[in-house]
């Protein structure tokens, strides 16, 4: 729980949670790739690794930065995600609960790999990935950019995979699974 | 002082399924917002997301059957994209657009109007208008984008595993006409480029890009496409 050793001033947690089954990362390096990458971006990052820690371990998991002050609600869930206003934008809850676990995984991973097809901005481009309103978007977006070579990106298989994978999570505004009532 | 005329906008919900209206008593009720029946007969009730998928698959349904292999997104939606300006920009009555759909299509499509291309075409229409109506106008312009990239999607994914089956169906064709790749390299005069490319085996011969092609090794891929009845147009086609 010390944290002394990264340059940060220590801090008393005073709080512990009174459960067999929690991990608590306090974790002043951050998940960056870039300098200038984006807060959202490190939530996203982290919050993966955490969903990826609890499949391992089967225990409710909170990453925090070193210099935050912990507060654990009484009704938790199985990951937490970093208050942020812009994440708020996508994911609403401070916690994520294992009935949603699998779908922001699979659309987190997709995006990552989407960002970078898409030549989005090294800054925030997972979260711009999950903020289009379809998978349309990002598909024009990657055939409009070009290869090293100077022609048009062409869109294989995989591509599309990737893509239906993202489509069928649902969390992308305006992709829904039609259920009509009859 | 004078006041600003500012338009307030109420929030509008893309899923919302159910609208509040004011009846003649001056009660709330609680209406559907869109009612729909398919081409099954089947009654549906419809928000603007579903009703957007169903749009879009009505249209999809109507691209499929003029095979169009293209590579650019105007091209792939064909008389639709044209159909979705129109609805932005001038009208949404459900004739105008229809008529102006099959004007283009017959000026810029091959594939003859008949009544299985003209069913769902007319239907995806209808069912435009028809919810574009009840979508505030300020919301118009973003459920038009929705619908075009949408429909952009499902083409440009029909058109990737259609090349795909077409790759592997090709590649057997040839297996099974050649004994060896040395026999194929020889027929189609391709010396020279296998040399240069490295072609190994019948797969790299499947992946060349179709200027590369020889007069011979073209004969055998119309061969091919003649044997399978499939319409391809010069020039759109192929990948390059």
């Amino acid at each position: 729980m010390d944290n002394r050793r990264a340059g940060v001033n220590p801090i008393k947690y005073s709080i512990i949670y009174e459960t067999p089954n929690f991990i608590i990362i306090p974790l002043p390096l951050t998940f960056k790739y870039n300098e200038d990458e984006a807060d959202v971006n490190i939530i996203l990052k982290r919050f993966l690794f955490a969903s990826y820690l609890y499949l391992l371990t089967n225990c409710a998991v909170m990453i925090i930065p070193g210099k935050e002050i912990i507060h654990v609600p009484p009704s938790r869930k199985i990951v937490h995600v970093q208050p942020n206003a812009t994440i708020k934008q996508i994911i609403k809850d401070d916690w994520v609960s294992l009935h949603d676990l699998k779908k922001w995984m699979v659309a987190i991973s997709a995006a990552v790999k989407l960002a970078y097809e898409g030549n989005y901005s090294h800054r925030s481009g997972t979260f711009e990935v999950l903020t289009q309103p379809t998978v349309g978007h990002i598909l024009a977006r990657i055939t409009s950019q070009k290869t090293r070579s100077g022609v048009p990106k062409r869109v294989d298989s995989r591509l599309i995979n990737i893509l239906d994978k993202l489509q069928t999570t649902e969390v992308l505004k305006n992709e829904t699974v039609v259920d009509t009532k009859i | 002082m004078r006041q600003l005329l500012i338009p307030k906008y109420e929030r509008f919900d893309f899923n919302q399924t159910e609208v509040e209206e004011i009846n003649e008593e001056g009660e709330k009720v609680k209406k559907p917002f869109l009612e729909w029946t398919d081409e099954n007969n089947q009654k549906k009730i419809l928000s603007v997301n579903t009703g957007i998928e169903e749009i879009s698959r009505l249209f999809d349904k109507y691209l499929e059957q003029l095979k169009i292999f293209a590579t650019t997104k105007s091209a792939l939606m064909g008389p639709v994209g044209k159909i979705l300006e129109q609805a932005r920009v001038k009208g949404l009555d459900a004739e105008f657009l229809k008529g102006y759909g099959i004007s283009t299509h017959k000026n810029t499509i091959k594939t003859p109007l008949d009544s299985e291309v003209l069913k769902p075409f007319e239907s995806a229409i209808d069912l435009l208008s028809l919810l574009l109506q009840k979508v505030p106008r300020h919301m118009r312009p973003k459920a038009i984008e929705i619908i075009s990239y949408k429909v952009y999607y499902r083409r440009e994914k029909a058109n990737v595993e259609f090349w795909e089956k077409w790759r592997k169906d090709f590649e057997e064709f040839l297996k099974n006409k050649y004994q060896n790749i040395k026999a194929l390299i020889k027929e189609c005069k391709l010396e020279e480029l296998s040399k240069k490319r490295g072609i190994k085996d019948f797969q790299s011969i499947v992946q060349l890009p179709k200027k590369l092609r020889t007069k011979e090794l073209q004969g055998i891929v119309d061969e091919f496409n003649k044997m399978r009845k499939e319409i391809i147009f010069e020039g759109e086609g192929e990948e390059e």
